[in-house]
This record gives structure tokens, C-alpha cells and sequence, in this order.
């Protein structure tokens, strides 16, 4: 503990310097944590195209000659329907559900899904089973919303979502979740969505594996109440906007990965160069009488009080905190500490390796 | 006499392959109770070395150290007690912590001493010894803002506080003027009086003069 004690003592003869040292890391760590949650949700852009891709997703993009509104029959919503129960399909409602009555969800932003097949195909998200249930995200956590009344029936929220869960929209790529009710909701519940949420939910739908005639007579069916769809194979066609979205994501990640690692080296770089001008010190105490082991202790409390303590009491406030940037902090915490274990290795190393006090 | 500390046929290489270097070449020397012993050599001798293996701060290649005719092992523990118990350390460059008090880089000796001190012994033992160098008034200042012989002095204070059986200095003086080179000896000599020993490694005939003996290491 003394030895401990000692170490911080070094950091403290060097207040100035040391300060702006650990409050450089600590932005630093607040920064990546901050990146590192992005990359994290947009990672998982990139596994949920991915899945698509596998199973030979079919999307579509809707086609709207006269400006129109469509009212598609009652048999090709149930023609989804049906697929979706043999999970060869899947829909979701992202933007329209309930805009008509701002009392729907207690006012909060909601995502519909309609598919048994979901909870396999996004397992990060870790969606309620069996449907009908809802979640709340995690930043509606402290909201009181027990149930949320949905085509006539009453749907129990069940659990919060993970901090910073993401939904993979092939059209829009990310959908974070955090300040979302999902709602799982059944399949028959279709045919009673509002004209505008059922158009939502028709263009929407991701179908599998499906035969050429099966997603003919799909667009077919929709066509004949007015909404045109154009049919986009994701293993094949590879849509333009879709390959544009993968390539924004891959480069951010990419981009954001890169900046960590020069942000993590520069970090390193300046706890060395600290241990390097602290060297002195450690061989005056050896010369004195303490041991590799008191020089280790000292080296490891002089390490923390720079790396450490700042930086992860910071990062622990925003795991606390909670929200989408309590992965990245967690990751990113992580990270510090085993840059700490290895910068104490390192630095431990060299101090005993050189012979001269300079 | 009393031989207090002995090098028996001491080598010492550092690195290895191609870059091997032998600092240290098969030396022998003893030191008795009370004497004050100076090495003299040219540069590149191994001076520094050989204080610097006989002081358990660097481990012999070969052969071995005597402290008070009992060879000293190699377990790590015992040799930092040993060198904390027996010796005192006086460098060329004051080898002190610029940015730390006069009163704690003295102190640090007795931070490692077996048993520990308490720390008002500590203290009190840490103002003796900064009077017996004339340096009480400097107690709490920064060690950075003291003249170059102050901070020798400092050095010399952090050497003695512990007892030791053995200063060893290394070039103490190299780096001061005349006049202030020889009050640092007079110090460094002045533990004599308490029947340790000394042993000074220095280019300066006038220092080595000061001596009882003088050995002469060859490269």
C-alpha cells in the first residue's frame, strides 16, 4: 500500500504534466467509447446484411406513378401473412404506426414486427419470444409502460432491451432502439392495420428464399390495390442503395477502428514517455534498498493514478448512465485496463533492465 | 584490519553475442573497518561498475561479494536489505529527485530500512543528518532550487542517514568547483570517524590523495 501511495506521489510531483496526461486519456476514452458504440450498431448493419444476403432476401422499393393512396386487398395481406407464420417472410412498421393518435404507446416512437423468424435472425437484439410482447428500449427503462394497446389487444411489456440495440432496416440501415417500443406483434394484426401503417407494412416485407413466381404474385397483389413495388434480390441484384449503405458502414468502421488505434498508440506512447522520465526515480528508490517488487508496486500505482483512476471512474458514469454509449464505455474500459496491465508489464521491464540511473 | 567488504576475482559483461562488453575484468579488492579506499582509473575502466556490483546494485558475472567475510547470495530480497543496510550511495550527477523535497529524497533510505523507522523517528533522524551536512534550513525546500553542491550535499545526507558500514562515491566531486569539491570530501571522509568505510571512485588526485589507500584499475 505504501508502495502504491509512492507511485501516486511520483504523479503528483508532476501535477501539471500528469493532469493533463490522464485528462488527454480520459477524453480519449470518452471519445472511443463514444465511436466504439457507433461502430458497434454499425456492425451490426454489416451482420444483418450479411443475413439477408444468406437467406436470399427479396426487399422492395415502392413506386408511386400518380402520387396515389393505396388500399391492397384483404388476400394479399394475408398472402403475407401467411409466409410470414411459415417464416419465409418478414414486415415491419418503422415510421407510420399510430400517427393518427398521439396517445399510442403513451406518445413514445414505436417499431412493429411482424415474424416469428426475427429472434433468430437478429439475436443481438434479444427480442421477446413468444409474439404477442413488447420491449422498451433502454432509455425508456424508467418510463412506466406496462402494456400497449395494439389492434385491439392489450400486449404486455415484458423486458427492457439491451443499451444500444440496433435494428438492421435494409432501407434505412441502423435503427437504433434505445427510445423505441418494439412490439412483436401477431400476424393476424395485419388486416387490421390502419391504410396507411398496412401500406408500411407491405413494402417493408424482407421474403426468403422464395421461387420468382412467389414474389410475382406478391408485387401482383399489391399492384392490383395500387402499390407498386419493384422487387430488389439482396444476394443478387445487390441493389445500388444498398451496396452504398454496406460501404458507408464498412468505411466508418473502418475509419473509426483506425482512429482508436492511433488515439490507443498515442495514449501508450505518452504513459511511456512519462515512465521513461520517471525512471530515474525508480532507480534512486532501488538504490536505496526497495525491491523489484516495491518498484512494481510503485510503477503500477504511479500507472494508475494516470491511466486508471480518471478514466474509468469517467467511464464507469456513462455505464451507469446507461444508454447507447454504455457498450462502447464498457469495451472501451476494458481497453484501458488491459493498456494498464501491459503498460506496467512493459514498464517494470525496462526499469529493471537498465543498469544506470540517468 | 577488519576487512568489511571484498570483490574475489569479479567479472562483469554486459550484453551478450557480438555486443558483449566485459566492464569488469577479474578484480579483487578489499576494504577494512574505517578505511577510505580510492579507485582511480581512465575512463572505461569499470570504475562505476565495480561500486556499482559491490554495492548490490548490479549482479557479478563472476565471482563473488564479501560483506563482512560472509559472500552475499543471489536472492533479490536479501540484497536489497543488504544494500540498504550497508551502504550509502554518492553519485557524480547527485542522483536526487529534483522535483521532491530535501527532507523526503533523505528520507528514502530509511523508507526501506528493516524494521522501518516510525515516522517521527524517521524525521528526526532525517533533520540530524541534514544539520550534520548544513542543510537543516533546506528541510522542506524543492530539491530543484538548491546550488549543485547543496544538492550533493543532499546526496550525501540521503548516504548517511541510514548508518552505513560503506559509502561508496561515486566521482562526488566531478561535477563542483575546487572550494566546494573539497567540503564534499570532508563530509564524504567524515563518516570515518564513525568507523565506516569509504570507497571513492574519482579521477581527481587531490581527492584520491585524501584517501588511505589508492587502487588502480587498468582497462
Amino acid at each position: 500500500m505504501r508502495e502504491l501511495w509512492n507511485g501516486f506521489i511520483i504523479a503528483l510531483r508532476r501535477w501539471p504534466t500528469m493532469l493533463a496526461l490522464t485528462g488527454m486519456i480520459a477524453v480519449a476514452c470518452i471519445v472511443l467509447s463514444l465511436a466504439l458504440s457507433d461502430v458497434l450498431s454499425q456492425v451490426a448493419v454489416l451482420r444483418g446484411g450479411k443475413q439477408l444476403r444468406e437467406r436470399h432476401a427479396v426487399i422492395f422499393t415502392p413506386y408511386y406513378p400518380h402520387g396515389t393512396h393505396s388500399s391492397v386487398g384483404d388476400d394479399t395481406v394475408q398472402y403475407l401473412a401467411d409466409m410470414i407464420d411459415r417464416q419465409e417472410a418478414y414486415t415491419v412498421i418503422v415510421n407510420n404506426m399510430g400517427i393518427d393518435d398521439p396517445d399510442f404507446a403513451e406518445g413514445q416512437t414505436v417499431l412493429v414486427l411482424f415474424g416469428n423468424v426475427l429472434p433468430e435472425l437478429f439475436p443481438e437484439i434479444q427480442l421477446c419470444d413468444p409474439a404477442p410482447c413488447a420491449m422498451r428500449g433502454a432509455k425508456l427503462a424508467d418510463q412506466n409502460i406496462a402494456s400497449v394497446s395494439f389492434a385491439g389487444e392489450d400486449i404486455s411489456v415484458v423486458k427492457t432491451l439491451p443499451v444500444g440495440a440496433t435494428f438492421f432496416d435494409p432501407n434505412a440501415a441502423g435503427l437504433p432502439l434505445d427510445h423505441r417500443i418494439v412490439i412483436r406483434a401477431p400476424t393476424k394484426a395485419l388486416r387490421l392495420l390502419q391504410p396507411i401503417e398496412r401500406e408500411e407494412a407491405l413494402t417493408r416485407a424482407v421474403i426468403f428464399n422464395r421461387a420468382c413466381e412467389v414474389v410475382d404474385a406478391y408485387v401482383s397483389g399489391c399492384a392490383q390495390g395500387e402499390l407498386f413495388l419493384v422487387p430488389h434480390d439482396v444476394a443478387t441484384d445487390q441493389p445500388q442503395r444498398f451496396r452504398e449503405l454496406m460501404m458507408a458502414s464498412a468505411m466508418y468502421i473502418v475509419g473509426m477502428l483506425g482512429f482508436l488505434t492511433l488515439v490507443l498508440a498515442a495514449f501508450i506512447s505518452s504513459a511511456r514517455l512519462t515512465m521513461r522520465q520517471e525512471n530515474r526515480t525508480f532507480k534512486i528508490r532501488e538504490m536505496c534498498g526497495a525491491t523489484a517488487m516495491h518498484i512494481s508496486l510503485q510503477i503500477g500505482g504511479f500507472l494508475a493514478t494516470v491511466v486508471l483512476v480518471l478514466p474509468i471512474a469517467l467511464l464507469s458514469l456513462l455505464v451507469l448512465i446507461g444508454g447507447p454509449f454504455a457498450v462502447g464505455a464498457l469495451w472501451v474500459m476494458l481497453a484501458v485496463v488491459f493498456t494498464f496491465i501491459f503498460l506496467w508489464f512493459m514498464s517494470v521491464r525496462n526499469v529493471r533492465n537498465q543498469d544506470q540511473i540517468r | 584490519m577488519e576487512t568489511v567488504l571484498a570483490a574475489c576475482n569479479v567479472s562483469k559483461i554486459y550484453g551478450n553475442g557480438r555486443t558483449q562488453v566485459m566492464a569488469v575484468r577479474n578484480v579483487s579488492l578489499s576494504i577494512a573497518v574505517g578505511e577510505a579506499v580510492a579507485l582511480m582509473g581512465p575512463s572505461g575502466s569499470g570504475k562505476s561498475t565495480l561500486l556499482k556490483v559491490l554495492g548490490l546494485v548490479s549482479r557479478p558475472t563472476e565471482g563473488g561479494v564479501f560483506i563482512q567475510g560472509a559472500e552475499v547470495g543471489g536472492d533479490e530480497r536479501r540484497r536489497a536489505q543488504m544494500r540498504n543496510k550497508f551502504f550509502g550511495f554518492v553519485h557524480q550527477d547527485f542522483a536526487i529527485i529534483e522535483n521532491e523535497t530535501v527532507e523526503r529524497n533523505v528520507m528514502i533510505p530509511l523508507e526501506y530500512a528493516n524494521p522501518r523507522p516510525n515516522r517521527q523517528m524517521r524525521r528526526s533522524r532525517t533533520r540530524i543528518v541534514l544539520e550534520q551536512v548544513g542543510l537543516d534550513w533546506a528541510l522542506k525546500k524543492n530539491a530543484s532550487q538548491l546550488s549543485m553542491g547543496e544538492r550533493q550535499r543532499v546526496a550525501i545526507a540521503r548516504a548517511l542517514v541510514n548508518d552505513p558500514v560503506v559509502v561508496l562515491a561515486d566521482e562526488p566531486t566531478a561535477a563542483l568547483d575546487g572550494v566546494t569539491s573539497n567540503e564534499v570530501m570532508t563530509l564524504i571522509l567524515s563518516i570515518k570517524e564513525r568507523g565506516a568505510s569509504v570507497l571513492v571512485a574519482t579521477h581527481d588526485d587531490r581527492v584520491a590523495k585524501r584517501c588511505n589507500r589508492i587502487v588502480r584499475i587498468e582497462r
